[in-house]
């Protein structure tokens, strides 16, 4: 009796999961039939014969690729900001002891959780008050700034397992704060510093409001608003918006497996071992 | 060519008072030993010397020139740490070859150099190991190394053996030693244990919260402790101490009697070392102290015997032969009078000869 009881708990959690993994995977699997099918159309109707014509059409248009380049160039640039930055606030919220440091470190942390989307008004205009508006160098900035408080709190937290005798040895053997940083310090949080650059990255690479607010030139769109012009005012062309889904995901599909390896590190290790 | 010395050094932390008033002088080539309890700020008064930490009020001197704004590589010095501090991420090769590529040598002068102290330190098969693959032993031979390198005129070493295992310590204290007296520098060693500090040094500076208590050489503070602290600090096992009053013409107290001794105070306390007590009567000024065996203790080449005098306190008794003698029996035993401390009521030394 009991290991028919086990077994039919067994199998309900697998119709649980399997309907469950459906759920999630129905959106992959249409995205990238639609992308290769010669209708557009919404449901699992009839997606008419193979073909790699909207592909085609995608990468025809200027825009597009444009929008690719865009995309790629502000959200890299946002996240170095917010690396570059982080290394060295991260190393004085660290390391050095100053009056009000605890005051500042407590406004990183209330920064992270702090709804953004508030300050975009604002910023959009102040922008066009000192010209950065509608810049991609203005939106690598908020994009950076955007990702620094909680960039901050996690490589600081990894800054804090270092031992403090390794970088008193440093400093014995004559390294400058900034030598220490870069011969210690990087090296030591590197598993972490990957992870941030790909969380960051992700981050920059999915901000839709952010370009949308402060860009109103189509030949500097990311990608992330460009998709949306594919939903025309009157009609929307399924196939197409599809396959320019399907290139949405690759940059991020690709990160990924570059930081596997220390997305394993920085979550089972977290510290540095003598 | 470099003496060090500390005049007038005070630190506080916060309002907390680590180190008061600290005046020390290590001369040239000597291994100098800072011998003290935690908390005692022996540490404390290696980072100043070593110019990681700024002392609150007081200077520090090398050679005569004043040195309390210079960092620790203006001032020449190398640190070994009691963890090791190795850079995990580097290969022994290139842990020690990383003060000075910071300094920008050239890489001939690097390798000549690496290969060297590698030699001198038995590390050449090791060279290409990460610190994570090393044993204790090794991982404090290559942090000795990473000093070496550089060819420093002060070494300072915080507690380097504690973190290693009992064999291997004595192993690299003789190693130490040796390496020393080869390159004579000054050698400035922080340690908690007074046979570390007795076997190293050529001087030994004892501190207590803070404060130094004595300096000299290891026989000097062992034979002629200025105080109570002191006297009870060094020795293996602990000295005893009873106190006693005085009662007309002499000193007494329920263990022992002293007489013809004059001190200032109605109450001292007596302090004899386990070695100074003897199972014979030799001389007629011997003390006799009455102990009853409770246990003991044979390492071999000599014995300790832990009893109860009268009053019953623990006394300990440290003897070379291994005597005959049955537990919860009483026995009498004498110590010379002139093995015999005397410390006043504030626990400063009174019979200082």
């Amino acid at each position: 009796m009991k290991t028919e009881d086990i077994k039919i708990t067994t199998i309900l959690a697998y119709i649980t999961l399997t309907f469950l993994a459906f759920l999630f995977i129905i959106p992959f699997v249409w995205v990238f039939v639609e992308g290769f099918a010669s209708v557009g159309n919404i449901g699992f109707g009839d997606f008419g014969t193979f073909t790699l014509s909207s592909y085609y059409a995608i990468f025809r248009s200027k825009y597009f690729v444009l929008s690719i380049e865009n995309g790629l160039i502000q959200s890299f640039g946002g996240t170095a900001v917010s690396i570059v930055l982080a290394i060295f606030a991260s190393y004085v919220f660290s390391r050095k002891r100053f009056p009000l440091r605890n005051a500042l470190i407590l406004t990183v942390l209330f920064f992270t959780g702090f709804p953004v989307f508030s300050l975009l008004i604002p910023m959009y205009v102040f922008y066009q008050n000192v010209n950065l508006y509608n810049t991609q160098i203005g939106v690598i900035l908020v994009l950076g700034v955007l990702n620094l408080p909680i960039t901050i709190w996690i490589m600081k937290n990894s800054f804090d397992q270092i031992p403090k005798s390794i970088e008193r040895a440093a400093m014995v053997d004559g390294a400058s704060p900034y030598q220490t940083i870069i011969h210690v310090f990087l090296p030591l949080a590197f598993p972490t510093i990957a992870v941030l650059i790909l969380l960051d990255f992700i981050t920059n690479w999915g901000n839709f409001y952010v370009p949308y607010i402060l860009l109103s030139s189509r030949h500097l769109f990311p990608i992330a608003v460009y998709i949306y012009t594919y939903f025309g005012a009157y009609s929307v062309k399924y196939n197409e918006l599809a396959a320019a889904s399907v290139i949405y995901m690759i940059p991020t599909l690709i990160l990924y497996i570059f930081a596997q390896k220390y997305l394993i590190k920085a979550f089972s290790v977290g510290g540095v071992k003598g | 060519m470099v003496w060090v010395k500390l005049v007038n050094i005070n630190k506080k932390f916060s309002g907390t008072t680590v180190l008061k008033d600290m005046n020390l002088e290590v001369q040239d080539g000597e291994f100098f030993i800072l011998l003290g309890a935690s908390g005692s700020g022996k540490s404390t008064t290696l980072n100043i010397i070593a110019g990681l930490e700024k002392a609150t009020s007081g200077d520090v001197l090398f050679d005569d020139k004043i040195v309390n704004k210079l960092g620790p590589v203006q001032r020449g010095v190398a640190m070994v740490f009691q963890d090791y501090a190795l850079y995990p991420h580097l290969t022994v090769r290139n842990n020690i070859a990383f003060p000075l590529k910071m300094r920008k040598a050239s890489k001939e002068f690097i390798e000549k150099k690496v290969s060297e102290v590698s030699n001198v330190l038995g590390l050449e098969k090791y060279l290409d190991r990460y610190p994570r693959e090393l044993s204790g032993g090794q991982a404090q031979r290559v942090s000795l190394g990473r000093a070496l390198v550089r060819d420093p005129d002060v070494f300072l070493l915080d507690e380097p053996l504690s973190n290693l295992d009992a064999k291997i310590r004595s192993q690299i204290r003789v190693e130490l030693k040796l390496i020393q007296e080869n390159l004579g520098k000054t050698f400035i060693y922080v340690t908690h244990d007074q046979q570390e500090a007795m076997s190293l040094g050529d001087r030994i500076a004892i501190l207590r919260h803070g404060k130094l208590e004595q300096v000299g050489s290891p026989m000097e503070v062992y034979k002629d402790p200025v105080n109570q602290y002191v006297a009870a600090f060094l020795g293996e096992p602990e000295i005893n101490f009873f106190e006693l009053t005085k009662n007309s013409h002499m000193y007494s107290s329920e263990d022992l009697i002293l007489k013809g001794i004059e001190a200032g105070d109605s109450e001292i306390t007596a302090g004899i070392r386990p070695e100074s007590i003897k199972l014979k009567k030799e001389k007629d000024s011997d003390v006799e102290i009455k102990i009853k065996i409770q246990t003991f203790e044979s390492f071999g080449s000599y014995s300790v015997i832990i009893g109860k005098a009268r009053s019953g306190k623990e006394v300990r008794v440290r003897l070379a032969e291994i005597p005959e003698i049955k537990p919860s029996t009483e026995m009498a035993m004498y110590v010379p009078l002139d093995e015999i401390y005397l410390f006043g009521k504030d626990g400063e030394r009174i019979d200082k000869k």
